[in-house]
């Protein structure tokens, strides 16, 4: 997490033994994400401007984050806007996070930046702890055909995936 | 307190025992088996030599500052080359948490920087590689090839 601007941005890097196109399919497939993301899926029509909601794999009505899509380019680099679903519209609680899918030595870089994050809220400290687990997650699932069981299960809000 | 002192986190998680982590991180041939071509050498006792090694090549001379295997292990840092190689030593610490499902959390922070050092913005890179391929390496017996466009010099893993 760095503190450098007045808003905080956290970065995470990954490299993972598959191609772009995979990692892009696993973003955005469902079956997927409630392996890898805490049972949840993300629902979109991936285009930009079109809306994006993550939601609870068994019970669309539980919406956990939302926004929409600001960039789009399969399988390259996606970015969404990323609120609470009752802070939507409220600038000063919606931050930002861009996948930037790179190939790299027969391997893939995956970069994870969230960044316009509010400064000491729940949000930052929440995704902080939660990308390193979703992202290490998917790397295995990507590399063993099988996610981390703590991924599997739901989780608070904002709490780290149980057993973290 | 909040320090603003440079310092370096990345946290990865592993599907693995953390015997499973500690071994890859330790040992030689282990270690060379994900670092394509580098591989440590390290004496598993406080005040221990930990090397850095490309063949018979020391690339970083340090010494251990901690081991409590399997979960912790701290090493002195300074490269024998570089740019940073004539700054006195920073310091790696690997923390290894068991989990559930015979799962470990790997913590690795790089920190104690001689004061205006650059070495803090340069460092990372390497460890988000080491990570990844030991990762890769206890998962599935294969290690990552990441290493091949690294310099020699003081940002070598």
């Amino acid at each position: 997490m760095s503190t450098g601007s007045d808003k905080p941005t956290f970065v995470y890097v990954i490299y993972i033994h598959t191609t772009p196109q995979k990692v892009w399919n696993a973003l955005i497939d469902p079956e997927m994400t409630k392996d890898y993301w805490g049972l949840a899926r993300n629902r979109s029509e991936w285009t930009p401007g079109s809306s994006w909601r993550h939601e609870d794999y068994e019970d669309a009505e539980r919406l956990l984050v939302a926004g929409s899509v600001l960039e789009s380019d399969p399988p390259r680099r996606l970015v969404l806007s990323w609120a609470h679903p009752e802070d939507l519209g409220n600038a000063a609680k919606t931050s930002r996070v861009s996948f930037d899918i790179e190939p790299f030595m027969e391997s893939v870089r995956l970069t994870v930046t969230h960044d316009q994050l509010e400064p000491d809220s729940a949000m930052a400290r929440g995704i902080s702890a939660g990308w390193p687990a979703v992202l290490s997650s998917l790397k295995t699932m990507l590399e063993t055909g099988a996610a981390l069981p703590m991924t599997q299960r739901r989780w608070g809000r904002d709490a780290q995936p149980q057993g973290v | 307190v909040i320090s603003d002192k440079p310092k370096f986190v990345y946290v990865t998680y592993v599907a693995a025992t953390p015997e499973k982590v500690w071994q890859a991180l330790t040992d030689a041939k282990a270690s060379a088996r994900y670092l394509s071509g580098f591989n440590v050498a390290l004496e598993l006792e406080v005040g221990g030599a930990s090397l850095l090694k490309r063949g018979q090549q020391v690339l970083n001379r340090g010494e251990v500052l901690a081991c409590e295997p399997p979960r912790l292990l701290s090493v002195t840092w300074r490269p024998e080359q570089g740019d940073f190689s004539d700054e006195r030593p920073s310091r790696v610490t690997f923390a290894i948490e068991a989990l559930a499902d015979n799962h470990s959390k790997l913590t690795i922070t790089h920190d104690d920087f001689q004061a205006g050092s650059k070495a803090p913005g340069h460092v990372g890179e390497g460890w988000m590689r080491v990570a990844s391929s030991l990762k890769s390496f206890v998962e599935t017996g294969r290690g990552m090839d990441l290493f091949k466009d690294m310099q020699i010099e003081g940002v070598s893993p």
